[in-house]
């Protein structure tokens, strides 16, 4: 036990006096792995690599370059401009194209702190342009960017599916429920604030308009389609599926946009090369974190102690959620998973609880960890692009903590809800 | 308080400089090709299995091992350009100048685990000598070099980084 915990300890502490999270574990893994008696320094360069080596992450670079490649074509405002065309005529408008370009983000990108960028870029201002109070517009971006990571494509998800060694297809099918059903929970609140609170709308545009944005945004529109289609077709894996995708952007930015030029590809690629590999490292170093985790026999203690304690599935669901919650406020959802997963995944296994339904449960709760203070980093994007200080958007996100809680639970305790549809799909 | 004001530590920082830019430039343009390669062999894969229903088997492993050293060719260009993942709480409540001397105390605290995987990523490649990547027929050794690779730039950068002001460090 002591030496996890002096382990956890200084990876905190390195953590808060700015040294790279990476970093900070992996110089903690170090000091343990040489203060007690265990395995040699040589297993730490080989579970750091281990930890990088597998098919699967690969997905991780696709999709954030199909990402990046759709972006240089513009498709947030090209989303944005169909679905104005269709929500701006309703009260609260602009509140409710938010959400819902949110949820084509979800499906194009996979990660929630660049939807809450791309969306908040252009809808925050808008939405104050129109007299929205700025804490409310910052709040709901905060919150609808949640989906990102639930609604497929899902790097979260494909990390929890690498360690947990659960079909990661499987995973993607499962989320859509929560993510669609977080989408219309946020639709259903901004209707009824629009109401309460009197939020403008917009005057329907003409058929012709209308046209005419569908046609400038049918093909990022797509890209969810296409994805959804990848899954349920089952013949691809998430890799393969990834490499489509970003085949699927080129064609889009090069020949139908053509709003790429070949110019600019070179330094696309290497950001999103950058961007993978800070995530890699992070996902290496947790690797040795969590052979370390299992070494000192953490999960053996852990489920000895709660088999003396409790036989109940749902306090253990419960207590699963309390870690997590916690985990998410503090930690980034990659070491959050990788260090968690070999802990909770033995316990899940005896308490008859499914790997991709808790695959789910720990995804939603870190994500719920984006808006949550101290560390809440959509919120301080949101807030920052809206300009109004941090308080008056947390105080706008209550009712919308209430919302995230209620789908937190359906996810945790209606597992059928969200499994049926991998099972119905032969996932 | 600059090291600017010590003669030895300046004249090694103008010496550096060069050094760092051309290896920065280096990794990054390696980086490039390294996504390339990876995009390039998966669609080919993609390709053989879907069109022609005769997967390779090599396409994987190179795609697996481009992808390992761009990971690790990629973390000292974002420590260089201070961008690997961190908790900036304290950094952002503290003084410029405190923060300055905060991360060069976290940068020489991070220089060990630098310098540990540079000795045991050698280390690994004496364990696996003479064994093959099996489709590819390469060295698994080749795998682990990125290690020792990755981790002496990152050292390099270390050192750039504690000698420069933070400011002076361009992006590449």
């Amino acid at each position: 036990m002591t030496p996890i915990l002096t382990l956890a300890l200084l990876s905190i502490v390195l953590c808060l006096l700015t040294m790279p999270v990476a970093l900070a574990l992996g110089v903690s893994s170090l000091v343990v792995m040489l203060a007690w008696p265990g395995p040699p320094l040589l297993l730490a360069a080989q579970k750091i690599l281990n930890g990088m080596d597998s098919f699967s992450l690969l997905a991780i670079p696709f999709f954030l370059l199909a990402a990046q490649l759709m972006n240089a074509a513009d498709i947030t405002q090209r989303i944005i401009a169909v679905l104005n065309a269709g929500l701006g005529r309703f009260r609260g408008g602009l509140a409710h194209v938010t959400v819902g370009a949110n949820m084509f983000l979800a499906g194009i990108s996979g990660s929630s702190v660049a939807d809450a960028a791309a969306t908040g870029s252009v809808m925050i201002p808008a939405m104050k342009r129109e007299g929205y109070p700025g804490g409310f517009a910052a709040a709901l971006t905060a919150a609808a960017a949640v989906c990102g990571p639930i609604i497929p494509p899902s790097i979260p998800l494909v990390i929890y599916g690498v360690v947990a060694k659960v079909s990661i297809l499987k995973l993607f099918a499962a989320g859509y429920v929560p993510g669609v059903l977080l989408g219309l929970g946020l639709f259903a609140y901004v209707a009824w604030a629009a109401r309460r609170r009197g939020f403008p709308m917009a005057e329907a545009p003409g058929m012709a308009e209308i046209a005419r944005r569908v046609r400038h945004g049918s093909l990022a529109l797509l890209m969810p389609v296409l994805l959804v289609v990848g899954i349920v077709g089952g013949i691809f894996t998430v890799t393969e599926l990834g490499a489509v995708l970003v085949v699927y952007a080129l064609a889009v930015g090069f020949l139908a946009y053509r709003t790429l030029g070949l110019r600019q590809v070179p330094r696309l690629v290497g950001d999103v090369a950058l961007e993978s590999a800070n995530v890699m490292f992070v996902v290496g170093v947790s690797s040795l974190v969590a052979y370390l985790v299992v070494f000192h026999q953490i999960p053996t203690a852990l489920m000895q102690f709660l088999g003396e304690t409790t036989d109940s599935r749902i306090v253990v669901l419960l207590l699963f959620n309390l870690v997590l919650l916690v985990a998410g406020m503090f930690l980034d959802s990659t070491p959050a998973t990788i260090i968690l997963v070999p802990i909770f995944l033995p316990l899940a296994r005896k308490y008859g609880i499914d790997p991709t339904h808790l695959g789910l449960v720990m995804v939603f709760n870190l994500m719920v960890g984006l808006v949550t203070p101290p560390v809440a980093l959509n919120l301080y994007i949101t807030a920052r692009i809206a300009a109004v200080p941090i308080w008056r958007a947390l105080v706008e996100m209550v009712p919308l903590f209430v919302l995230l809680l209620a789908i937190l639970a359906f996810v945790t305790f209606a597992p059928e809800a969200m499994l049926w549809l991998p099972r119905v799909l032969g996932l | 308080m600059t090291p600017a004001g010590n003669g030895v530590l300046a004249r090694a920082s103008v010496y550096l400089r060069p050094v760092c830019d051309w290896a920065a430039c280096l990794t990054r343009a390696s980086l490039v090709g390294l996504v390339g390669l990876i995009v390039a062999v998966v669609a080919l894969q993609v390709v053989r299995r879907y069109f022609f229903n005769a997967a390779l088997v090599w396409p994987e492993e190179a795609a697996r091992i481009c992808f390992i050293w761009m990971s690790f060719l990629g973390v000292p260009l974002l420590l260089r350009r201070h961008e690997l993942l961190s908790v900036d709480i304290l950094g952002e409540i503290l003084p410029a100048c405190a923060r300055r001397w905060l991360q060069r105390l976290m940068l020489l605290a991070a220089a060990p685990f630098f310098l540990v995987m540079t000795r045991q990523g050698i280390a690994m490649m004496g364990v696996v000598e003479g064994q093959v990547i099996p489709a590819l027929g390469l060295p698994s050794a080749l795998v682990y070099l990125a290690v020792p690779v990755g981790s002496l730039l990152a050292l390099l950068f270390t050192i750039e980084r504690l000698l420069a002001e933070p400011e002076a460090v361009s992006a590449p």
